[in-house]
């Protein structure tokens, strides 16, 4: 196990210039933040949890009233 | 005999038997460090899903719950459900986690700025790792008081908790744990339903329950939302600081990266972390409930205990009880190995190099036990569960405000980094130990400060090279495949 250096070796090097580009748009353009668009994936997820966030406080909320 | 019927004592030791077994099985898999601390990276979606819920549950969330509704109500549900507002994010950030293809925090601020921030969070990590190890025992530790009657007391309660969990984390490492809350994981949801029926049906129903709770009380018990104590701006500011915080937390990057792709992240964190959203509902009626059942109660803390005290029948509070065991063996096993990982390569391999895989492996079983040593100190100096809860919501965005701001700015360098962790720092000391805020106000006095300083900091001092964020950024940029493995990972 070495320390200090970073270790990246040519194969993930490789995979990292092919992949890192033009798919990333900033959300605002400025070339100190780093802050991107997300990707459809993470939309779609991101609404569908928030749908299940409401689901769970609205069944609370309907919990909470029976017997009132 | 201690309390509890001889029959709960046999179910105690059959559960016990069976997670034994798992830990040996587990055992004779470990061959390096990365089966160790990290599963060998394996870990798919399900696995990772048991892991992330079981390690983000634990008996002091049900204690600190349950304590909470019983003293203002179902808006005491936020002391958990903070939680729920910050999981969808989850999904956002566990694949921002994967990517940066470290095992654990130490490695990102070393691999984002220098060695002497990922010293600084070693250092931080595994205060907060003693401060949520003592919590989640003392939490347990009160159950069991409560569940016996007091046959086992506080002391005689840790000391089997700290004993089962230590020699289990040590002998079976991060598999064994994984396999573990898959057990406990399951059985956590079982005991987190069972109580509320016996409770409603002992209180008289539903519409006794609301009589019962809202006799007397200035406002509605059932509310959400409390007009004092636990409001909006409460809901609001827990939610804004637990996102800065959970990154930082020391178990989620290894939860995190333990798993084979970014997909696996996503849905094992994600869903994972929703089913404990489904108990902390079970959690805040039973709090709620106990309002009705034990009106005087002497310490809220022994809310949980009590309740399925006089509600379980013999033979399930037995298995309550192993099932607690059980969940702290698990979780306490996650934490412990966090911290342990996060000291072999963030400390000692920086100052002893090229040693061993055997030797490294030695040297962190050695440090688990000093971080377990640490977490008995503050389970018995902690003056309760809920301040240790909102000690464990504060401590971690204290380091988590350099982490994001690595994340997302490139004039974020190590002399910003350490600013605003000072500045922070500084602010919530003085204000824990000389104001008495409100906790929002304290959130946003110590947040604004760790931001601003950074941001002033930052724009300062000289910038990182640019060959060092590029490669930083490029890294987060770059999908995970499958095939990458553990060798190929920015780690020391």
């Amino acid at each position: 196990m070495d320390s200090g250096e970073l270790r990246v070796d040519a194969g993930t090097a490789d995979l990292r210039e092919a992949r890192a580009g033009s798919e990333w748009k900033k959300i605002i353009d400025h070339p100190d933040l780093e802050i991107y668009w997300p990707s459809k994936t993470t939309l779609v997820g991101f609404l569908v949890a928030w749908g299940i966030v409401a689901l769970i406080i609205t069944g609370t909320m309907i919990l909470a009233r029976i017997g009132a | 005999m201690l309390g509890i019927h001889f029959l709960d004592i046999v179910v105690i030791i059959v559960y016990f038997g069976v997670i034994s077994l798992i830990g040996w099985w587990s055992a004779r898999k470990i061959k390096d460090t990365g089966d160790f601390f990290m599963g060998g990276r394996k870990f798919g979606s399900f696995l990772t899903a048991m892991l992330s819920f079981g390690t983000g549950t634990h008996a002091d969330q049900a204690v600190g719950v349950v304590s909470m509704s019983s003293r203002v109500g179902l808006s005491g549900i936020w002391y958990e459900w903070m939680w729920l507002l910050v999981n969808p994010f989850y999904w956002v950030m566990a694949p921002i986690l994967r990517r940066l293809r470290v095992v654990n925090g130490s490695d990102y601020f070393r691999f984002r700025y220098d060695q002497s921030l990922a010293s600084l969070y070693a250092f931080v990590a595994i205060i907060i790792l003693m401060l949520n190890i003592g919590t989640m025992v003392l939490g347990s530790g009160r159950i069991i008081e409560g569940l016996t009657g007091g046959g086992i007391n506080f002391t005689t309660s840790v000391v089997i908790i700290t004993v089962l969990f230590v020699f289990y984390g040590l002998a079976g490492g991060m598999v064994a744990a994984a396999l573990n809350d898959v057990v406990q994981g399951l059985l956590t949801i079982v005991f987190s339903f069972v109580m509320l029926p016996y409770a409603i049906s002992k209180v008289g129903g539903f519409t006794a329950l609301h009589e019962k709770v809202n006799s007397g009380a200035s406002y509605d018990f059932f509310n959400l939302v409390a007009p004092e104590g636990i409001t909006f701006f409460w809901i609001f500011m827990i939610v804004v600081n637990g996102m800065i915080n959970w990154a930082v937390q020391p178990h989620t990057i290894p939860s995190s990266t333990a798993n084979r792709t970014e997909m696996d992240a996503r849905i094992g964190v994600t869903y994972g972390n929703f089913i404990k959203r489904f108990c902390t509902v079970a959690w805040a009626f039973t709090g709620v409930a106990a309002i009705a059942l034990i009106p005087n109660l002497d310490n809220p803390d022994h809310a949980f205990g009590e309740m399925a005290r006089i509600l379980l029948p013999v033979g399930l509070v037995g298995l309550l009880i192993a099932s607690l065991l059980a969940t702290i063996q698990s979780t306490g096993v996650v934490l412990m190995i966090s911290g342990s990982s996060i000291f072999v390569r963030n400390f000692y391999a920086v100052y002893f190099k090229k040693r061993s895989e055997e030797h490294y492996l030695y040297v962190g079983r050695i440090i688990s036990f000093v971080i377990v040593a640490g977490s008995l100190a503050f389970a018995v100096l902690l003056p309760g569960v809920i301040k240790a809860l909102e000690l464990f919501m504060q401590i971690p965005a204290l380091i988590g405000i350099p982490f994001w701001m690595g994340i997302m700015w490139r004039r974020a360098n190590p002399a910003s980094a350490w600013a605003s962790f000072l500045a922070a720092s500084g602010t919530f000391l003085f204000c824990e130990l000389t104001l008495d805020l409100y906790l929002p106000w304290q959130m946003v006095a110590y947040l604004t400060a760790g931001i601003g300083t950074g941001i002033i900091v930052g724009l300062l001092t000289p910038r990182q090279p640019k060959e060092q964020l590029d490669r930083f950024y490029n890294t987060l940029k770059t999908q995970v495949l499958v095939e990458e493995h553990l060798a190929s990972d920015n780690v020391a």
